[in-house]
């Protein structure tokens, strides 16, 4: 399947205009720092990246009219093969575009709340999105660092950007610290990869033929078991896969907390579509091998992260175990892959996305009333806030995986490929993880229903932007859970990548 | 042995021992130092290899600009020392058995690099590479040149943005509030 021959730029440019105008819009942010004063500006800037997302969002037209059309193509190559346009990456562009836009709207009271300068917030978060479309959108090594190089700077300075808080400045300290030797790592395995196949192209690797390369016989499986360790342990550590997961509960505790969120679902999501593009395209002569890897590591991520959620009172803390746990459910993905788990990994993206943003808004909720910090701040939340806890029931229930919700068929997409796979002992090992994840889902559900409200705490209201971000992350949570065709189609069209 | 070899044996063993004295040195300004050093001899194996825009590359941005930015920050900051005096026994079995327990200098990092070189090096002699003749001179300054401005386009405008986010980051986390 080799791409289609290159087109001129003009062409091209109309396929990759998304990215072309969030970088656009992220720069003039900068410049709008210095446009009106106090609450208007930071509401004007958040106003224009919010623009900016929607525009970029209807630019994804083009290449959708092209990937759906009669002609019917498959993968396009665009500038060169850096970039490529085809259904996987679409998929994921959008969602990646969905998942700022979010992060956007629920984040303007809390930079107000809080002093952030909110230019640079606003264009970082755009900044990043680009970083993770460009990963999402490309099949070229060296566009995929870029890009991932793009989303970790941004995301590094995004934690720290309290600089009062001495929490803040860990988290964005020890992201900064382990996160370039993380992307060292991944480069050296890349490094390894072009000495042993001579490109950095994945479809042009995939059809390297091994016994035409410089490095023949066993010699060529040890090489590429060790690049792919590397690589493997590159991207392992931005979705915080157990044992690369140490930097995950201080960041996550200590970033802003819109920030928080987007680490959750932004940077991480980019990093396993960057794993999905990798593996099955460049590696495919070690998947046997890959998949023992991935097994032993899906397994002790989710493990280790819902037992170590089982203990924590801070909400932040308690949500990076959770997304350590989640990761790893995404994970059996991988080692499932040969029964169709790449395509259970793309939904569980998408799902896990919408809901997990949706849980961070409500905490932002409650932090825009300086509460949020711990479980106990969500004491009584049905009777101050009864919508809203109702859309956090939604959420948890979907982060558990129960019927009806986005989640459930996130993990039963997962847990069919693993059994498809030969690995049903894997699914019930999910499946077993999940009842524990319950354990520390459901004291959230209890305080909020069962334990009585504070003294002398009325209601608590609600601002737009949050309002927005629940409705819409509730109604794609049911939506994905009640009526996942159409996802699902798309999926499975592009799946063969 | 040929005097490349020679050559590449003496800019190595520069390399390695700069690189151990970085995490070694007392004074933090020497660490740069010795970074300097370990990014100039690398620049040397990049020359052996007929790679010379990389070596000039090399020289100018790493050694030069990086070098001297890090000298620049270390001056514009308090720290001075990695680790005090009063850290520093007089003796010189004391020191070495300071050196041998602390975290940065002692047995364990040692241990793990040659752990980790010995497995590299396993891996690489398995492998097996065909050593390649040596590319003649060419000029590689063009080519990169016109690499970078058609195959690699993208890339290269993407890092422009990279470059214009680490700015906007250094100045955000360092400006002083309150102007």
């Amino acid at each position: 399947m080799p791409a289609a021959a290159a087109t001129p730029v003009m062409a091209d440019l109309r396929l990759v205009l998304p990215e072309v105008i969030l970088a656009l819009v992220a720069t003039a942010l900068l410049a709008g720092g210095f446009v009106g004063v106090g609450k208007n500006r930071a509401r004007l800037l958040a106003g224009m990246a919010l623009g900016g997302l929607v525009v970029a969002f209807l630019a994804l037209w083009p290449g959708y009219r092209e990937l759906t059309g009669a002609e019917g193509n498959n993968m396009m190559g665009l500038f060169s093969q850096m970039l490529v346009a085809d259904r996987f990456g679409l998929f994921f562009r959008a969602t990646f575009i969905a998942v700022a836009a979010m992060v956007v709207m629920y984040s303007t009271r809390y930079v107000e709340q809080h002093n952030l300068p909110a230019a640079e917030f606003y264009s970082l978060v755009l900044f990043a999105a680009v970083g993770m479309m460009l990963m999402a959108g490309s099949i070229e090594l060296i566009t995929i660092y870029i890009g991932l190089e793009l989303t970790s700077i941004s995301s590094y300075i995004l934690a720290g950007l309290m600089r009062n808080d001495p929490k803040s400045n860990e988290a964005a300290i020890k992201y900064f610290l382990t996160g370039s030797i993380a992307s060292a790592v991944f480069l050296f395995g890349i490094s390894l990869l072009y000495g042993l196949t001579g490109t950095t192209n994945l479809v042009a690797m995939w059809m390297v033929d091994p016994s035409a390369t410089a490095v023949t016989g066993p010699a060529w499986n040890v090489l590429m078991a060790v690049a792919s360790v590397f690589i493997l342990g590159g991207l392992g550590f931005k979705v915080a896969a157990v044992p690369f997961h140490m930097w995950a509960p201080d960041t996550y505790e200590g970033a802003p907390t819109p920030v928080t969120g987007f680490f959750s679902v932004g940077p991480k999501g980019a990093a396993f579509a960057a794993l999905l593009r990798i593996f099955p395209l460049g590696i495919v002569l070690l998947s046997t091998r890959w998949i023992g890897i991935m097994t032993v590591v899906a397994v002790i991520t989710m493990t280790l992260g819902n037992l170590s959620a089982l203990l924590q009172t801070n909400v932040k803390r308690m949500l990076a175990y959770s997304s350590i746990a989640q990761a790893g459910y995404i994970l059996v993905g991988f080692a499932a892959a040969a029964g169709g788990g790449a395509g259970g990994v793309m939904f569980y993206v998408v799902a896990y996305a919408f809901i997990n943003l949706g849980v961070f808004a409500v905490i932002l909720h409650l932090s825009t009333h300086g509460q949020g910090e711990t479980v106990e701040s969500f004491n009584g939340l049905a009777q101050r806030s009864p919508a809203i806890a109702a859309a956090m029931v939604v959420f948890l229930l979907g982060l558990i995986g129960v019927p009806f919700t986005s989640g459930f068929f996130a993990k039963f997409y997962i847990f069919g490929a693993a059994v498809n796979a030969g690995l049903a002992w894997l699914a019930v090992v999910m499946a077993v993880n999940s009842a524990v994840s319950v354990g520390y889902y459901y004291v959230i559900v209890r305080n909020m229903y069962l334990v009585q409200p504070p003294e002398g705490s009325g209601k608590l209201a609600v601002t737009p932007g949050l309002a927005v971000t629940i409705t819409v992350a509730t109604l794609m949570t049911l939506a994905l859970g009640l009526a996942s065709q159409p996802v699902i189609g798309w999926i499975s069209s592009s799946a063969g990548m | 042995m040929s005097v490349q070899m020679g050559f590449f044996i003496a800019l190595a063993a520069i390399t390695l021992w700069s690189g151990y004295m970085v995490v070694a040195a007392r004074l933090i300004t020497h660490a740069a130092f010795y970074m300097a050093l370990s990014f100039v001899s690398v620049a040397g194996i990049f020359i052996l290899l007929n790679a010379e825009f990389l070596a000039a590359a090399q020289v100018l941005i790493y050694a030069g600009a990086v070098a001297t930015i890090i000298i620049f920050a270390i001056m514009l900051s308090n720290v001075r020392e990695i680790r005090s005096d009063a850290d520093c026994p007089p003796g010189i079995i004391q020191r070495l058995s300071l050196n041998l327990r602390s975290e940065r200098l002692g047995i364990l990092p040692v241990v793990v690099g040659v752990i980790f070189g010995l497995a590299m090096a396993y891996v690489y002699l398995k492998a097996g590479w065909t050593t390649n003749a040596q590319p003649a001179f060419t000029n590689t300054t063009a080519s990169i040149g016109q690499e970078l401005f058609t195959t690699y386009a993208v890339p290269f405008e993407v890092a422009s943005l990279l470059l214009l986010v680490a700015m906007v980051g250094a100045i955000i986390l360092t400006i002083k509030e309150g102007k």
